[in-house]
């Protein structure tokens, strides 16, 4: 389970850990000691609090098997039991992976573990990883640029300029789904010959885009298959400026390599 | 004008509402941020007992609603 290999890393955010399904507790020690979970898993038998939080999955009619089970999503709450994010799918087959939400929170992404691609440019150096080494069907993950101008350059961050932003585009099957892209927050950048403030990005930053595998028979059969790889790619495209010049805008190809991991159920 | 505005608004959102019964959109079900949500008293796998406080860390907390265990 993705959630126990990370367990270490949400306590390790200050965040508690647990889990809500309608399964009895018998149900959940044997499921907790087959797969060595060590959070709480807790059981609602009855899905009351699945109800009492409006989370009934609706498309399960009462009497089915699968009746009372929610919609499946994550809430991160404060110490309040406020809401500060929360990540939900549209299909229930679909769900965001841990490492892609730990990055939404701002956990210091570490590229060099995850099958990173480092690109060099005259203008930046980059980093290129996916928050999940493996992916399956489902998966909701984030495909990562870290991009570290060089000295005295800064490229574009979206804001109210003509000047050319930094973006990613990428060329997906059609089984992948890709959201927006995430931008920090940017820097403001005072051209003083022409009196411009412009917003930029000149200290080293992070571009999340989230993609979506779609969960379809064929997609599964496809990850099933032994040793089985995706690759991802795309182009990030900036134009960089220094105090004196603007350059060429750049077209800069990105891949992220993937391993499939078929669907346990 | 801002009535007809207004009328105009909510025939839309009822169009959406009926077109998309089949699917509906899971961002409005559940508290939203910002909400403080419900307490609740579960047992867990050992048997133990547990509320809100009992998963917070110092942090917060991150609750997962899932699906069946046993499927």
């Amino acid at each position: 389970m993705e959630l126990q290999s990370r367990y270490a890393d949400i306590t390790a955010q200050g965040l508690g850990l647990a889990v809500i399904t309608y399964d009895s507790v018998d149900t959940l020690e044997g499921f907790s000691n087959a797969r060595g979970i060590e959070f709480p898993v807790l059981s609602d038998e009855g899905s009351v609090v699945i109800k009492e939080y409006d989370l009934l999955n609706r498309e399960q009619a009462p009497g089915v098997r699968f009746y009372g089970i929610p919609y499946p999503g994550t809430f991160i709450l404060d110490t309040e039991g406020r809401v500060t994010e929360r990540f939900f799918e549209q299909a229930y087959q679909e769900r965001f992976t841990v490492s892609s939400i730990m990055v939404a929170l701002g956990e210091a992404a570490d590229g060099t573990d995850r099958n990173a691609t480092r690109l060099t440019t005259d203008h930046l150096e980059a980093l290129a990883y996916p928050t999940d080494r493996t992916v399956a069907p489902g998966n909701r993950f984030s495909l990562v640029v870290d991009v570290a101008p060089k000295e005295g350059m800064h490229v574009y961050a979206p804001g109210g300029h003509t000047y050319q932003v930094i973006s990613l585009r990428l060329d997906t099957p059609d089984f992948i789904r890709a959201h927006d892209v995430t931008y920090p927050a940017s820097e403001i950048y005072h051209y003083e010959p022409l009196d411009e403030r412009v917003e930029v990005f000149e200290q080293p930053f992070q571009l999340v885009q989230e993609v979506t595998i779609q969960m379809t028979r064929e997609i599964a059969g496809l990850a099933a298959e032994p040793d089985a790889t995706l690759t991802v790619e795309g182009v990030l495209t900036y134009q960089a400026c220094d105090d004196a010049i603007c350059y060429t805008p750049v077209e800069l190809p990105v891949k992220w390599p993937l391993d499939w991991r078929p669907l346990v159920r | 004008m801002r009535q007809l505005l207004l009328t105009a608004a909510l025939v839309l959102t009822l169009a959406v509402g009926v077109g998309a019964q089949d699917m509906p959109n899971v961002d409005q079900f559940g508290p939203q941020v910002g909400d403080v949500v419900p307490a609740f008293s579960l047992s867990d796998q050992t048997g133990q007992n547990r509320t809100l406080p009992s998963i917070m860390g110092p942090n917060g907390t991150m609750l997962v609603f899932s699906r069946s265990a046993d499927w």
